[in-house]
Parts: structure tokens; C-alpha cells; sequence
């Protein structure tokens, strides 16, 4: 029988498959990591508290438009790219950082995917 | 109608203004129809054969003298007093004649209104010239300063107020007038406070148009003295020219485009609230992401979903920032944006402002 730790990563490894991903995370709404399979050159808990700030902001400023909570952040740099989606209901968020390879489409259904299956396990 | 506005603007902008009729109990009739458009916050001034209905009418400050070098020194304080903050002047003047003219009026360059029977020759030997000149029922108006450049603002109030009542009539002017009043004073006090201000940092606060405020900057410096317009700067014409064709996209409900964290575009295309500081805050968390060792570049796109809208961030030269309206494919529109950006090189080095 898998842990629960063993079902998260597991549910992580589908984002793993996506062509240029640099690695993903699952992180409290308050910036605690709960899993991660980020590439080492990242500073996972650091990158948590500074990844959930950015979720609080955007769940503020989204308040002020007065049109509920966000459903998804992207991010498209020239240099690489972030795709942010939030579990309400459990509180928790994924990320998926990847390099400028990254097809945006396939991450964004794929963490669809992820949040889901998440859900039941958190 | 554009007879009106003329008199309208003219007023307002506290340019010189002469009704010549010959008979002297018009006074009245011409008084009551022009009161409308003088603010209220104006102090009125009345001198000469002032008429009795109208010497009694609240507010009213009459001054006379036979001494007409007292009474222009008198009349030249009062308006020399805006200056150091004692609220505008507005001086009627009735019954003046050829040596008042020249005496008084001549040397006062703004805020006064002359009755009069004197026609167009006399003004003309006292170095008045005339702009513009049309008859009105038992007269003519001589304008001796120009009409102002930008009347659209006076020409849709008197479209609005047409065929309404004298009371919808005062309210929507004198509530224009006052708001723009206001505007200027607000204005001054912010700049107090920065030391840099943009026309689309004010728009957004003061939830005005760009045209308007200059229209504020222009009527401010007729009743101050005060110039405001070189503290406060203007959008590059390339930031205009991307905002106006934005319009074309009905998806964008509002855009604000920063230089560093100034301002410098701003267009509002739906009634929304929402202040564009938010844009700056989104921003900042974005460029945070580099010291947890993730390297997104540059130059990024950063989109916000939400049920019933999108916030597309681009930061490149400038930062652009949008709300669209749920809707049309998220990467037509910025696509579609992408191609107005090009079309005005907005990729290109900054403009200086």
C-alpha cells in the first residue's frame, strides 16, 4: 500500500514527463513545500514561500476586481516559464517551472490532471 | 447652440466679454441668461448702473467709484489676490462707457463682463480686439480674448442640458464647473507631495479623462495664475496612439502601461474599480521568483485566470498590463496585442517624454 507521500510524487511524475519541465511542486497556501521534485539548482522552500506569496497576491488583487479567485497563472519568459494552479477546496497549489521548451498547452492540462487526482489524496 | 458655447466657454474660461444693447433695461434680461454659467464658487463683482433686481441677488459685492483710477486699482487687487489663494473673481459691469473702457477695463486682462451700449468701433479705439462677434436678441456679444481651443467639453454640456430645465440646467453646469474647480486644487496638492506625476496617473485617480484634465489645467491657470501643465507630463505618443487602438479590441475592459513604476498610459474601455498599483504589486512577485533561483528572463508574459476575466501582464521596455472580458480566445487577444505593439514599434527604445 503506497503512503500518502508515495501518491503525491507519483502524481508529481506525470508532470516529469512533459518536454523541458525543470521539475514541480506542491505547496501549502501558506508557502510550506508538501512535495517537490524540483531540479536541485532550485531552492525548494525558498522557491515555496516566494511561489505562495505570489498566490496570495494574485488571489488579492483578484478580489479587488471583485470576480472570485484565480484559476491559473502563467508565466512566459525568454528564458524559462511557470504554470501555477490552486486547489481551493484543500488549499494547496502545484507548480510546474520548465524551460522555454515547455509546451504550455500540454502543462496546463496536465496539472489540471494533477490537481485533481491531488485532491483526493491531500 | 454654438453661439452658447462661445458665451459658455468664454465664461467659464473668464475671457473677456462685452453685450452691447442699446436699450439698458436688457441688462437684466441678458444677466439672468449668462448667471447660469458663472460658477458659483466665483466671486461676482458688480459695478457701474448695477440693476436693482440684481444688486440684491446673495453674494453680491458691488463696488463703485467715481475715482475710476481707485476702482480699477480696486478691481486689479482683487483679481491680483487669486493669486495667494482668495477665490476667482467674476466682474459684471453695467453700463460702460467709452471712459470706462478705457480707464477700467482696458487694463484688466480677464474676468470681467461688460453691458454696454458702445459698439464694435469704440472697442476697437481702445486697443480691444475682437474675436468673434454675433448678434443675440436685442444685441451683439463681442468676445475680446479667443475662443478656446477645445470647446467639446462646453458643447456636449450644452448638448445635455438642451430642452431641460432652468434647475437640471444650473445643477449639470455648476456641477461640471465645481468638479473641474476641485480637480485643479486636488491636482495642486498632489503635486506637493511627488515629485513626478503623469496626466494617466491622474486620470486613473481622479477618473477623468486625459482631455479633461487639461481642460482643468487651462481653467485653473485662467483663475490662478498657475501653470500646472509643465509639472506634470504627458504620455509618449507612441503610449496614445497603442491606447486608442486598444478600442478596437471590445475584450479590453481596461489597460495601464508603466515606465519603471510611473504611470504613463492609462484607458479605461468598462466601468471597473480597480486601481492599477495592483498591476505593480503582481509585477513584483513576479520579478521576486529570481531569488528563489528562477530565471524567467527579461521579458515576460504573466496571465491571470479568473471566471469572468483575464490579467495579462507583458514587461518588456515598458510594462503593459490588461483586464479583458472573458471571452475571445485568451491567445488570439494577445496575439491581436502583440500585432497593435508592433504596428506603433512599441518594442523600440524608449521615447523620452
Amino acid at each position: 500500500m503506497p503512503t500518502k507521500e508515495e501518491k503525491i510524487k507519483s502524481a508529481l511524475s506525470k508532470l516529469m514527463e512533459i518536454t523541458g519541465e525543470e521539475g514541480a511542486a506542491v505547496v501549502s497556501f501558506d508557502g510550506l513545500v508538501i512535495s517537490t521534485e524540483l531540479d536541485p539548482k532550485y531552492d525548494a522552500d525558498k522557491a515555496a514561500g516566494i511561489l505562495s506569496e505570489a498566490v496570495r497576491t494574485a488571489n488579492e488583487v483578484v478580489k479587488t476586481l471583485g470576480h472570485g479567485e484565480p484559476e491559473q497563472m502563467l508565466i512566459e519568459g525568454t528564458n524559462g516559464k511557470v504554470v501555477i494552479n490552486r486547489n481551493r477546496k484543500k488549499n494547496f497549489f502545484v507548480v510546474l517551472l520548465g524551460s522555454p521548451k515547455l509546451s504550455l498547452g500540454l502543462a496546463r492540462t496536465t496539472i489540471d490532471e494533477v490537481l485533481d487526482e491531488l485532491e483526493d489524496i491531500i | 447652440m454654438k453661439e452658447e458655447v462661445f458665451i459658455f466657454s468664454s465664461i467659464w474660461h473668464r475671457n473677456r466679454i462685452v453685450f452691447r444693447t442699446d436699450n439698458i433695461e436688457n441688462y437684466e434680461r441678458i444677466f439672468s441668461n449668462i448667471r447660469i454659467f458663472i460658477p458659483i464658487y466665483r466671486k461676482l463683482i458688480f459695478c457701474g448702473d448695477v440693476p436693482k433686481s440684481i444688486k440684491y441677488i446673495k453674494g453680491a459685492n458691488i463696488l463703485n467709484s467715481n475715482d475710476l483710477l481707485s476702482l480699477r486699482n480696486a478691481l486689479s487687487d482683487s483679481i491680483d489676490e487669486e493669486e495667494y489663494g482668495a477665490p476667482p473673481v467674476q466682474i459684471l459691469f453695467f453700463n460702460v462707457t467709452e471712459t470706462i473702457f478705457t480707464k477700467v477695463l482696458r487694463d484688466l486682462d480677464r474676468g470681467w463682463i461688460a453691458f454696454t451700449s458702445c459698439d464694435a468701433s469704440i472697442l476697437k479705439r481702445n486697443s480691444f480686439h475682437i474675436y468673434e462677434k454675433f448678434p443675440i436678441k436685442d444685441g451683439y456679444v463681442y468676445l475680446i480674448d479667443p475662443v478656446p481651443k477645445d470647446i467639446s467639453l462646453e458643447r456636449m454640456i450644452i448638448e445635455n442640458i438642451n430642452n431641460k430645465s432652468e434647475g437640471i440646467k444650473k445643477f449639470i453646469i455648476q456641477m461640471k464647473e465645481n468638479e473641474i474647480y476641485l480637480a485643479f486644487h486636488a491636482i495642486q496638492d498632489e503635486l506637493k507631495t511627488k515629485n513626478k506625476i503623469t496626466f494617466s496617473y491622474l486620470s486613473e485617480i481622479l477618473n477623468m479623462r486625459e482631455k479633461t484634465l487639461k481642460k482643468i489645467i487651462e481653467i485653473g491657470k485662467r483663475e490662478t495664475r498657475m501653470d500646472l501643465s509643465p509639472y506634470i507630463e504627458d504620455s509618449p505618443k507612441k503610449i496614445i496612439k497603442f491606447l486608442k487602438s486598444l478600442s478596437f479590441i471590445k475584450e479590453v475592459s481596461l489597460a495601464a502601461i508603466f515606465n519603471e513604476r510611473d504611470l504613463i498610459g492609462y484607458a479605461k474601455f468598462r466601468e471597473l474599480e480597480f486601481s492599477t498599483v495592483n498591476f505593480l504589486r503582481l509585477k513584483k512577485c513576479i520579478e521576486d521568483f529570481s531569488k528563489a533561483g528562477i530565471d524567467i528572463g527579461e521579458t515576460w508574459y504573466f496571465s491571470l485566470l479568473t471566471k469572468n476575466k483575464d490579467i495579462l501582464i507583458f514587461k518588456d521596455n515598458y510594462t503593459f498590463c490588461f483586464i479583458f472580458e472573458k471571452g475571445m480566445n485568451f491567445i488570439l487577444i494577445i496575439s491581436e496585442i502583440k500585432n497593435l505593439m508592433e504596428s506603433v514599434n512599441l518594442f523600440e527604445e524608449k521615447e523620452i517624454v
